[in-house]
């Protein structure tokens, strides 16, 4: 993805802190409610209440991690971000949610099963997708200066593409072949080859 | 555990796996030659049918007063039998509890630690041991152990198996393994399919008796009823029948994805219902072609799980830990030739490893000394026979499921569980605490329990029986 440096009323450079940190920080502020909702909702003791609420917040935090970089990339797009800046933050709820699972599972695993954990489809895939989510947004972000007569550059060029496709790879690798099995298995004796 | 002890093999001394395996070879040789005049023995002996169903919880049946779920032919089995309450596995997954039902044997000694760790077809299976005593035997349905296709199973005159979806087969055409062929079963839902094969070897002329092993893939994941019963129990509202500590996401979050089983809880879990409907049905059908063929007074039926199932208890799914859910398995008996009181509820503590020396001795075959478990005998002859005291639980880690390495002591009333990795011990009195909530540990009681739990822990672990 090419930096690009245009400096118009669609996309005005902002300082560091707006452009960056208030996303980020907005963006893990409501990762941890989302995460607390879900994960403390069972605790209702109306089962109707309760179950509304697990059952909402429960796809919500899904589709945030999964998803959310398809908002975040556009937004600090226009905020003028760098595109170190819109990758970091695109991938900053992803990367807690994982080591927030590595933390997790280093109960039982050792430090190098804990460091293998990380190439499970379920990680490969948030990340990948991700990236073709930052392929997907740059690609609309041009059309979208382009539309207004400002972009100045081609819409599709090969990163973005590539990124797309390389989603799209990871799709079929790690939930279509075989319904995740394949993987699954190649990932379990790549795992006994390592550690046993 | 790199090495084990087996005293009543050896005399106390230590021995790895692959001597042990060695000595059995050794042992099995001189036994089976020591069985060769059985064969007269068997013309007399009972008709064995042993029906074992995949993640069927000991409560999901109306005998057990299951809220919504009817199992008229389960029901009956109970009636007619001795119920077994407190059954449980060694350990809480497929592959290590089939192994142990064969053999007879913990899964440390027989090797299959996990569902990943090969079959050793050293390993003895009392269908062996049976046919070299004259039965005439069958293994159809779900074999489910690691290897290169299915093993060349000694001991069985039919093998009916799948490879299928790393030998997890499929609810609908599922391809099988008829005797080495494989063949399509279009059009085929395979609760249905591995019955009729059972049927039909039951109602082969034959001349000795028979023993049939039926290993069910229902009711595991995807949990898929047949057509008919797609929308049995729609008007439940599933929210009032699951735990309290569950939630609809419970099947997907913190590891809950390698279970299989992404989608919400009360949708598996409806579908597991109509799927243990569906395989109470089908056991109906073989019952009816027991007494069909007037054989049911002279034919021993037994069904088990091969595991227990969380449906959100703990917020957990799948198996593989040591609680009550998981542990516990349905187990009935039926011997009307017998089994002089049925409808018996018997209240002692047993094990997968029991199924194989039950079946020895009620065959009239002695018990070969590697066997683990004891004959259930007995406690079909007696409600107030003797019941094991106290007995090892072991789960080995098995990568990625979010599960540690497990051992624990299931006492008549506590069970103590050790961890590996960092996760702490728990201690829980199962009879004032049965959803094993209170964990008892850093209470005064559960600081004087410790040291005895522990102690009986490592007993266990050395090979040493409290029956």
């Amino acid at each position: 993805m090419i930096e690009h440096r245009i400096e118009h009323s669609y996309v005005v450079k902002q300082n560091f802190v707006s452009r960056f940190i208030t996303p980020i920080v907005l963006l893990l502020g409501i990762y941890i409610v989302l995460h607390n909702l879900y994960f403390e909702s069972w605790k209702i003791d109306n089962r109707d209440v309760k179950y509304w609420i697990s059952f909402i917040s429960g796809i919500v935090l899904f589709v945030f991690i999964g998803f959310n970089s398809l908002i975040v990339y556009p937004v600090l797009y226009f905020k003028g971000a760098t595109i170190h800046e819109r990758i970091i933050a695109s991938l900053m709820v992803q990367i807690v949610w994982i080591i927030k699972e590595l933390v997790r599972v280093s109960e039982f695993f050792t430090f190098g099963e804990t460091l293998y954990y990380t190439l499970n489809s379920a990680f490969l895939l948030a990340l990948s997708g991700s990236f073709a989510f930052m392929g997907i947004s740059e690609m609309f972000c041009r059309y979208r200066l382009k539309k207004k007569g400002v972009g100045l550059q081609k819409i599709i060029t090969p990163l973005p593409v590539m990124s797309v496709i390389s989603g799209i790879i990871a799709l079929y690798i790690f939930l279509i072949w075989g319904v995740g099995e394949h993987w699954f298995y190649i990932y379990v004796t790549g795992y006994k080859l390592i550690f046993h | 555990m790199s090495r084990i002890m087996f005293d009543s093999i050896t005399d106390g001394m230590s021995l790895t796996r692959r001597n042990l395996l060695k000595l059995c070879g050794a042992s099995i040789g001189a036994y089976v030659s020591h069985c060769l005049p059985l064969r007269a023995v068997a013309k007399t002996s009972p008709n064995i049918l042993f029906i074992l169903s995949d993640d069927h919880r000991w409560d999901a049946m109306s005998c057990m007063r299951h809220p919504i779920i009817k199992t008229p032919h389960l029901d009956r089995l109970a009636s007619e039998g001795v119920h077994f309450k407190n059954a449980f596995v060694t350990t809480s997954l497929c592959s290590p509890s089939r192994a142990s039902f064969l053999t007879g044997q913990y899964a440390h000694t027989h090797g299959v630690k996990n569902n990943l760790t090969v079959w050793n077809n050293e390993n003895i299976t009392f269908l062996e041991i049976l046919k070299q005593a004259g039965y005439d035997t069958a293994f159809i349905g779900k074999w489910h152990m690691p290897g290169k296709g299915l093993p060349k199973l000694r001991g069985v005159d039919r093998f009916i198996s799948f490879t299928i979806q790393e030998g997890q087969g499929r609810y609908f055409d599922c391809p099988l393994y008829i005797d080495g062929v494989l063949t399509e079963r279009k059009g085929k839902y395979i609760t249905d399919d591995l019955t009729d094969f059972a049927i039909e070897f039951i109602k082969t002329k034959r001349k000795n008796p028979f023993c049939l092993y039926l290993s069910h893939k229902a009711v595991h994941q995807l949990f898929l009823p047949p057509d008919d019963l797609k929308n049995l129990y729609n008007d439940v509202d599933v929210k009032q029948l699951l735990p309290e500590e569950s939630d609809p996401w419970v099947t997907t979050v913190q590891g809950g994805t390698w279970a299989g089983t992404f989608g919400t809880l009360g949708h598996h879990y409806l579908n597991y219902c109509r799927t243990v409907v569906a395989l109470d049905r089908q056991i109906g059908r073989i019952l009816r072609a027991l007494d069909d063929l007037g054989i049911s007074e002279n034919t021993v039926v037994i069904y088990a799980g091969d595991n227990g199932y969380f449906w959100g208890e703990h917020r957990l799914i799948d198996k593989r830990w040591a609680y009550e859910e998981a542990i516990r398995i349905p187990f009935i008996i039926r011997y009307p030739g017998l089994i002089k009181n049925p409808g018996r509820k018997a209240d002692q503590m047993i094990l997968n490893i029991d199924l194989a020396p039950t079946l020895l001795d009620l065959a009239g075959i002695p018990i070969p000394p590697f066997i683990e478990g004891n004959s259930l005998k007995p406690i079909l002859l007696s409600d107030k026979a003797y019941g094991r005291k106290a007995w090892l639980y072991e789960y080995f880690k098995e990568f990625p499921y979010n599960v540690p390495e497990i051992s624990a002591v299931r006492t008549d009333s506590h069970i103590y569980i050790e961890y590996g990795g960092r996760r702490k011990p728990e201690l829980y009195n199962v009879i004032d605490d049965p959803d094993e909530r209170d964990n008892l540990l850093n209470t005064h009681n559960g600081l004087k329990l410790k040291p005895e739990l522990k102690k009986l822990l490592e007993d266990l672990k050395m090979g040493k029986k409290y029956d």
